[in-house]
């Protein structure tokens, strides 16, 4: 049994070398598993990620170490001449740099991730301190860019996805302080035109090495750390990024966004479970769900205007991806769910223009889409036995209704009455879904 | 091969830090002196310690576009303002320019928002000065903050940054409450 436990250990680092395919790596590690025992556990321990936890640990002690010499070095500061603070400031960087290289001598991953993270921080903080020694003025986008740009090659140097994360954050950082103009901003203004395109180009760097380890695990709570934090800076960074012209365009682009990620989550993630560690499955489908929400409301759909900028390819770009990946999955045998999920971009796209031409035929269309996917949610879930996802369709549900209750002009007696009907409703469906899924469970 | 661009990342790393110590350097050493009228104020700023936070009567005075063709700017966008000295010794800011200008002295600001004067009035923008924030130990920050309370409540306060200005780049030398240098 050790053997065997011993070589699923190995199993990373060989797909990681190359030696084997991650196609090989899973046979392999369903074959041995009942040889450790059968149970999760000691698959588990078996398994390379028994050291994400020391990674973590890694990592968060490595920033603690860079945080506390930094509050160390700022409450002595006055205490320093110019030249020692200086040196004092790039005395954090050199260690962590010293680390690095130990690091790739050693090949160790907790070190790598440690060194790496140590090191992102500390060339910030060095630049920091050395304008506070030096009486600078703030620029905080170009220091975040910079910064950024310092901190990027060790994602692919030390193999380091927190210094990937981090990244990401940094890049979120320079869209939100970097100068927009908001509704006053002049149209064709090119500095206000190349944020986006630029906040696009820093939101790349990193994901070469999210691929890479998608392609090695993509089941391993890296990935699915590196996707929290790379959905959150899209979502931040494109709320940001675009121009107050394009304001309309970004609901688009969201609601494209979130039935390709919904799509790529449920295609490339199928065996992976949980809102938690299929992030691009949660997220895409919490915002389909919100997206669909909105096109029942009429303001919405007849004041959205599409404008005739750039920014109209990214939609282009994730309907395409949507729909690719939908046709995939219809082919793999989900007929319901995943077309549901590709039409989401065109439906959003052509509302608009069928609101304007009959209310009511767009308010039809807009409600059987939310019925139609909140029906394919519990048939799913039913078929699954997945009370989640039944869950889900039901929540749906449930939302549409409190949404008309909240635009329609009824009494407030009704609307109270409506609530705990609509309440009452939802546990009895929950109650039912749980009987339905327990009697086909036994 | 890895190693080697390791080590180059790393001189990145310590060349980016150590070329602002060696532009200020030369700033302060070689650069334009100008003094620069301030009225403070105390904020804290948890990456940098304490500071005071200066703001400037050259940036209560909207600055006159270089090119009048030019009319709108977003706010926080680095333009450069033409700099002279005024009749009482301080610095003025003359006129901004979209590019960096040749043959005056100027130095780099950002742009805060507009100047509707009406019609036939030039355009112009109200801009901020790049050296907005003097340090000082932790201990010394709140004295300073009320001797600045204490020279501003004098009517012609002597109070002012002193600022070398090269290429468009500002190195700030010296905070000056009152006619004395805070040390």
């Amino acid at each position: 049994m050790q053997k065997e436990a011993w070589l699923l250990s190995e199993l990373h680092g060989l797909v990681e070398k190359g030696v084997i395919d991650a196609a090989t790596a899973e046979r392999l590690r369903a074959h041995y598993a009942p040889a450790t025992g059968g149970t999760a556990a000691a698959v588990a321990a078996a398994s390379p990620r028994l050291g994400w936890g020391m990674l973590l640990l890694s990592i968060g002690g490595a920033a603690l170490i860079a945080g506390g010499i930094i509050l160390l070095f700022a409450h002595n500061w006055e205490s320093w001449t110019p030249g020692m603070r200086v040196g004092l400031s790039l005395l954090p960087l050199l260690a962590g740099q010293l680390a690095g290289v130990y690091a790739l001598r050693n090949g160790s991953r907790l070190w790598c991730e440690g060194a790496g993270i140590f090191t992102a921080i500390a060339a910030g903080a060095s630049i920091a301190l050395i304008a506070q020694t030096y009486q600078f003025g703030g620029d905080l986008p170009r220091f975040l860019m910079v910064w950024l740009l310092l901190a990027a090659p060790l994602i692919y140097l030390l193999d380091s996805s927190a210094v990937a994360a981090f990244s990401w954050a940094l890049a979120t950082g320079w869209i939100i302080a970097s100068p927009h103009g908001g509704w006053w901003g002049q149209s064709g203004d090119v500095q206000q035109a190349l944020r986006l395109p630029v906040f696009l180009a820093l939101f790349a760097i990193p994901l070469p090495h999210l691929i890479r380890e998608l392609r090695i695990d993509r089941a391993s709570p890296r990935v699915a750390w590196m996707l929290r934090m790379a959905i959150l800076a899209a979502i931040v960074g494109l709320g940001f990024g675009a121009s107050y012209h394009d304001r309309d365009a970004i609901a688009l682009v969201y609601a494209a966004m979130a039935a390709a990620m919904a799509l790529a989550g449920q295609h490339w993630f199928g065996g992976v479970h949980g809102a938690w560690g299929n992030p691009l499955r949660s997220v895409g489908q919490l915002g389909i769900c919100i997206a669909a929400l909105s096109l029942t409301v009429e303001f919405t759909r007849v004041h959205f205007t599409w404008p005739s900028s750039s920014i109209m390819l990214l939609p282009l770009l994730f309907a395409l991806a949507a729909l690719v990946l939908g046709w995939r999955l219809f082919a793999a045998g989900d007929r319901w769910l995943a077309p549901l999920f590709a039409a989401l971009p065109v439906l959003f796209y052509f509302m608009p223009s069928i609101a304007r031409s009959s209310t009511v035929l767009s308010g039809l269309l807009s409600h059987a889409y939310v019925f139609a996917i909140a029906g394919a949610l519990i048939q799913r879930g039913l078929a699954l036995s997945r009370l989640g996802l039944a869950n889900a369709g039901v929540g749906l549900l449930t939302a549409l209704v409190l949404l008309r209750f909240f635009d329609s002009h009824l009494s407030y007696v009704v609307r109270g009455v409506g609530f705990i009907v609509t309440g009452v409703a939802f546990f009895v469906a929950i109650f039912w879904l749980r009987r339905r899924l327990r009697g086909a469970a036994s | 091969m890895k190693r080697l661009v390791f080590a180059v990342v790393c001189l990145a790393q310590l060349a980016v830090p150590l070329s602002l110590v060696a532009k200020h350097e030369s700033t302060r050493s070689s650069g334009t002196p100008f003094r620069f009228q301030t009225a403070p104020v105390d904020p804290a700023d948890p990456f940098r310690g304490r500071y005071v936070r200066l703001s400037f009567a050259a940036e209560r005075t909207p600055v006159p576009f270089a090119d009048q063709g030019f009319v709108y700017y977003a706010p926080d966008r680095r333009m450069y303002a033409e700099v002279e000295v005024d009749k009482d010794g301080f610095a003025r800011l003359t006129k901004v320019h979209a590019q960096r200008p040749a043959g005056v002295e100027y130095v780099d600001v950002f742009t805060r928002h507009m100047h509707d004067g009406g019609p036939g009035v030039p355009a112009a923008m109200f801009v901020r000065l790049p050296f907005d924030r003097y340090y000082l130990p932790e201990d010394k920050a709140p004295a300073v903050e009320a001797a600045y309370f204490e020279a501003t409540a004098k009517a012609q306060a002597n109070t002012y940054v002193e600022v070398r200005v090269r290429d468009g780049h500002a190195a700030l030398v010296a905070l000056v409450l009152d006619g004395r240098p805070v040390e």
